[in-house]
């Protein structure tokens, strides 16, 4: 009786102490976290783009959405000519990996923001319909449940300004998704293909009409190169793809810092004011040679 | 019988147990963050978003996000610090923390202790440089988190 009794206090202490072990070492990464970065601010200023396993670095980047760089070259005079952008029926032969699919995800989006914000209805729909069929295959078919996005996108077709915030409303829902499932690292890789989709049709526009302020426009897209290649580089364990992508864009970065307008404004270092910097036409069509070549590699699949 | 005691013993801690770790998650829940800041962007579209960890040290800290704008843009930033305990003291420069003479743009040092979501509106500028300053503090500080929004129009 005595050893029954001895037992019951003893699984009845055991029982909770079992599941606060358990607790403790599955709660334990934030407080190692905490541990191994401890040594405060000296550490952070001296190495401060240096991270340990566990710590987040201590300096991130943001990109802005694709949705922002169209309506930016829109303000700029961008205007729409048919068949510049990637055929949305290229869609179901993405399938060889996730950032062959992440890459043109974002090569349809910035299709779509091109078309939407220039009130073509029935390309909008159909890359819709392509950014959809990827996003799907990402695991992001959600995004376009949520809110009623795809019936709000489908009734509100042709007025730019409900599209432009149906967009943005797609945009924090896929960036919601991927955060949940801690793979930012797709978003990184379709703003890449999203902005060389940008930069491809902006080279494309200006070829066809020469319009100053959409040249001024993509010089001023080069300087978000650099927090492409430091967002990729950031992630670049995450997948093999990652490290050609950014071998991709610094190839562009190389040919755009090499101008003599830059090197010299680079040198003044004076705040980058693209209006002032004059770039020769054959300047610009190194530059747009190099992006459609990747850019043709990419659609390509 | 003393097994559903050992039962009801295990099944209780586990309750426990877990309302603890939803208060711990639910302090970064990024999901709300999001949706509660999107409606401070009010005309301003979404742009992009940074949820930052928060963890408090023995010394002062810094965390640092770099955000590339376009010149002539309009923008709305905003930081919602509903998930974090100690203030945390959020500024914005013109260039990183490694640079000499940079200017201070914006700071959340006067913004009222009562106040989560700070707002700093901006334009003219190619970059900025977002540096949380976080307070030391001893280990058993509960760590959270900063939602950074962008909108532009």
């Amino acid at each position: 009786m005595y050893f029954k009794k001895a037992s019951l206090v003893r699984n009845l202490i055991l029982a909770p102490v079992v599941c606060l072990s358990l607790f403790s070492c599955g709660s334990g990464t934030n407080q190692d976290q905490e541990s191994n970065s401890a040594s405060g601010k000296d550490k952070d200023s001296t190495t401060s783009k240096q991270t340990t396993q566990k710590d987040e670095p201590s300096t991130t980047f943001t990109l802005p959405s694709p949705l922002q760089i169209a309506s930016i070259f829109k303000k700029a005079g961008l205007v729409y000519y048919p068949n510049i952008c990637n055929s949305p029926e290229n869609a179901s032969k993405y399938n060889s990996g996730k950032m062959s699919q992440a890459l043109n995800l974002g090569v349809y989006s910035a299709d779509l923001s091109y078309c939407a914000l220039n009130k073509q209805n029935q390309d909008s729909k159909n890359y819709m319909k392509a950014s959809r069929e990827l996003a799907s295959q990402l695991g992001l078919a959600k995004v376009f449940e949520t809110d009623n996005l795809a019936t709000r996108f489908e009734s509100n077709l042709g007025k730019d300004d409900s599209m432009g915030a149906i967009i943005a409303d797609m945009q924090m829902q896929t960036d919601m998704i991927l955060e949940e499932h801690e793979q930012e690292y797709i978003s990184t890789a379709a703003f890449a293909g999203a902005w060389i989709e940008s930069v491809y049709i902006g080279g494309k526009v200006y070829e066809k009409g020469k319009e100053k302020n959409v040249s001024m426009r993509l010089m001023e897209q080069m300087a978000i190169a650099d927090n492409i290649v430091k967002a990729l580089k950031a992630s670049e364990k995450k997948d093999a793809g990652i490290t050609a992508v950014i071998a991709d864009i610094n190839s562009i970065r190389e040919i755009y810092k090499d101008f003599a307008g830059i090197k010299a404004l680079a040198q003044s270092q004076e705040d980058m004011d693209f209006s002032k910097i004059k770039i020769s036409e054959e300047e610009l069509s190194k530059l747009t040679k190099k992006i459609d070549e990747i850019r043709s590699r990419i659609v390509k699949g | 019988m003393y097994k559903y005691f050992i039962l009801f013993a295990a099944f209780l801690s586990l309750t426990v147990l877990q309302s603890f770790q939803d208060v711990e998650q639910g302090q970064c829940d990024s999901k709300m963050l999001k949706e509660d800041s999107k409606k401070v962007l009010d005309i301003y579209k979404y742009d992009s978003s940074k949820l930052t960890k928060i963890g408090y040290k023995t010394k002062e800290s810094v965390k640092e996000i770099e955000v590339p704008l376009f010149l002539g843009e309009k923008y709305r930033f905003i930081f919602n610090t509903t998930s974090i305990v100690k203030p945390v003291i959020i500024n914005v420069f013109n260039k990183d923390k490694e640079s000499r003479n940079r200017k201070l743009l914006w700071s959340s040092k006067d913004d009222p202790a009562s106040l989560k979501e700070h707002i700093f509106e901006h334009t003219h500028s190619m970059k900025v440089f977002v540096d949380y300053t976080i307070p030391p503090a001893d280990s058993s500080a509960s760590p959270g988190c900063i939602l950074f929004m962008l909108g532009y129009k």
